[in-house]
């Protein structure tokens, strides 16, 4: 494996009593695309919210690109490279597509953006996801698939080299699934290094050169998706004894 | 500062304004109609004050009394330790202090959500209100009486000045929130207005940005209760600290339409005339009853204001 671009160490997270992350490991490769998956409650959602910096943890280490950004806020962690994308779309309601983009390119790609240009570089990303033609609509009003092609167009906006994706496709038709999946393969294959969050298995299965199970809030396997599936452990995690 | 034509009609606008200000002085001499344009403008000020924290970033302050008051007490406390000090001082100093408390109020409390934010800028207005009034040197309870200096330039009367020096604070106060809203600065707090969380993640450095929200609108406020002890020549804490000062803050731009630049300021010109011509023509009480009513059938039938009306209106036309 290459370089990692990110390596979380003995990551633990505790919700009162709760403990929701007991000692994770993971590490991304610089480009690789990995999968994370687990049943409901696995802290899957828990773990991505401590690398994003939206939850703080309580012990553990997470390093990106070699540097320690554990205490960093979340803020900081994009503007390094890390973007998230929300599993319920959160858009900025007020605001137009475009618009929606130019925050992260403002803020987060700022030192890297073109300052004049700051629209086209917007529609630009909108063209690469394909939203270009609801760039002046109301973000509130896009219909479901286009609400999470918007969260991931705003994550590529903070023009990162992680991209952590949360369950971009859930609810979504086969086809739009498969829409998506495309917009993540085009955007791996420009360098970017993906988590995907996913309960599709047939998109997980496709998109993801390795797959990490979470259960209970430990990692229970790690392989290719091949192993994963044949993997005791996994299928006793989900279907159960 | 042209760089298109919006910015040429509202430049144009502006000076407009101020030069029919100008014309005001030369043309009318009853005293009241400077007072009644002077307590307008005044709640002008402090609405687009408000709504650079409240309706731009989305925090809904209650405080906005304190911070004006605390301008007013500026005044009356530089006014008695160094005599004389000329109005422009009084400004620049209310504007620094309020900048101040407001970086100061917002370090504690901006890290609160929603009601709970605004429960705590309720209860530091209290905390001000408590201190001034237990305050002697600058009147306690009793209050203290401000003299009007004699000088008022080439302007006919004291008030008219004041009034020429609201007017063009005012005028101030709204290219400052124009040009907020429109710069990138604007749009990181229409962010954090929107999702706070998705702002953080997309980049937007928010505790920053509401800080420099906050300082802004205190310094705002304590700008606009500056002049505030001239105006009246008395000033006690109930009457600086009243409510019914806050209520207005909150109600003018709420009426107007809060996400855009222009929302408080036809709240306030609206809700302001209307209550001075209910003051002469009906009681003082009244106008009271009327913003509360104003506010409730805004906020059930029209919450985003008179704006959100236009733009509704505007986009079926079209």
């Amino acid at each position: 494996m290459s370089a990692p671009v990110l390596e979380v160490r003995a990551l633990v997270k505790r919700f009162g009593g709760f403990v929701a992350l007991n000692g994770v490991d993971l590490r991304v490769g610089a480009g690789e695309r990995l999968g994370l998956i687990g049943p409901n409650g696995s802290g899957k959602t828990t773990l991505i919210n401590c690398i994003s910096g939206a939850l703080y943890n309580d012990e553990g280490s997470i390093a990106f690109e070699g540097r320690d950004i554990t205490r960093l806020a979340p803020h900081q962690r994009t503007r390094l490279g890390v973007a998230r994308s929300f599993q319920i779309p959160r858009p900025f309601r007020s605001m137009t597509v475009l618009e929606n983009l130019r925050v992260p390119l403002e803020y987060a790609a700022w030192g890297r953006a073109e300052h004049r240009r700051i629209n086209d570089e917007a529609m630009a990303v909108l063209e690469s996801i394909g939203l270009e033609h609801c760039a002046q609509q109301n973000s509130a009003g896009l219909t479901q698939v286009d609400m999470r092609k918007l969260e991931l167009a705003r994550a590529l906006a903070a023009r990162p080299r992680l991209l952590v994706s949360d369950e971009a496709m859930a609810g979504l038709s086969s086809a739009e699934v498969d829409e998506i999946l495309e917009i993540l393969l085009a955007l791996n294959a420009r360098g970017v290094a993906v988590i995907m969050i996913e309960h599709i298995m047939r998109a997980v299965m496709r998109f993801s050169q390795r797959v990490v199970v979470l259960d209970a809030g430990e990692k229970i396997a790690e392989g290719t998706p091949d192993e994963i599936v044949r993997n005791p452990d996994v299928e006793r995690a989900y279907l159960g004894e | 500062m042209l760089r298109d034509r919006s910015d040429v009609v509202f430049w144009g606008a502006l000076g407009a304004v101020a030069l029919a200000g100008v014309a005001f002085t030369h043309t009318v001499a009853n005293e009241y109609y400077y007072t009644a344009v002077y307590a307008i403008l005044q709640a002008t000020m402090m609405a687009v004050a408000w709504n650079i924290l409240g309706g731009f970033t989305g925090y809904v302050n209650f405080g906005s009394a304190g911070f004006f008051a605390i301008g007013a007490y500026t005044t009356v406390a530089l006014g008695k330790t160094l005599e004389g000090l000329p109005l422009p001082v009084m400004i620049v100093a209310a504007a620094l202090l309020c900048g101040l408390i407001g970086l100061g109020l917002g370090y504690l409390t901006l890290r609160l959500k929603g009601v709970y934010f605004s429960i705590a800028t309720l209860a530091m207005a209290i905390v001000f209100e408590t201190l001034m009034t237990n305050w002697a040197y600058v009147g306690g309870a009793r209050g203290a009486y401000i003299l009007t200096p004699e000088s008022h330039l080439w302007f006919d009367s004291y008030i008219e000045m004041l009034f020429m020096v609201m007017l063009l604070l005012t005028l101030g106060s709204i290219a400052i929130s124009r040009a907020l809203i429109r710069s990138r600065l604007g749009r990181g707090l229409a962010a954090i207005r929107d999702d706070e969380l998705a702002a953080e993640c997309a980049g937007v450095p928010t505790l920053k940005l509401k800080l420099i929200s906050a300082t802004l609108m205190g310094a705002l406020m304590g700008v606009a209760g500056a002049p505030y002890p001239y105006f009246v020549t008395f000033v006690d804490p109930a009457s600086a600290f009243s409510l019914f000062v806050a209520v207005n803050a909150i109600a003018m731009p709420m009426i107007g339409g809060t996400a855009h630049w222009i929302g408080p300021v036809i709240g306030a010109l609206l809700v302001g005339t209307a209550q001075q011509v209910i003051t002469v023509t009906v009681s003082s009480e009244l106008n009271v009853l009327f913003v509360g009513i104003m506010l409730v059938l805004f906020i059930s039938l029209a919450p985003q204001g008179i704006v959100g009306l236009a733009r509704k209106y505007w986009g079926r036309k079209r």
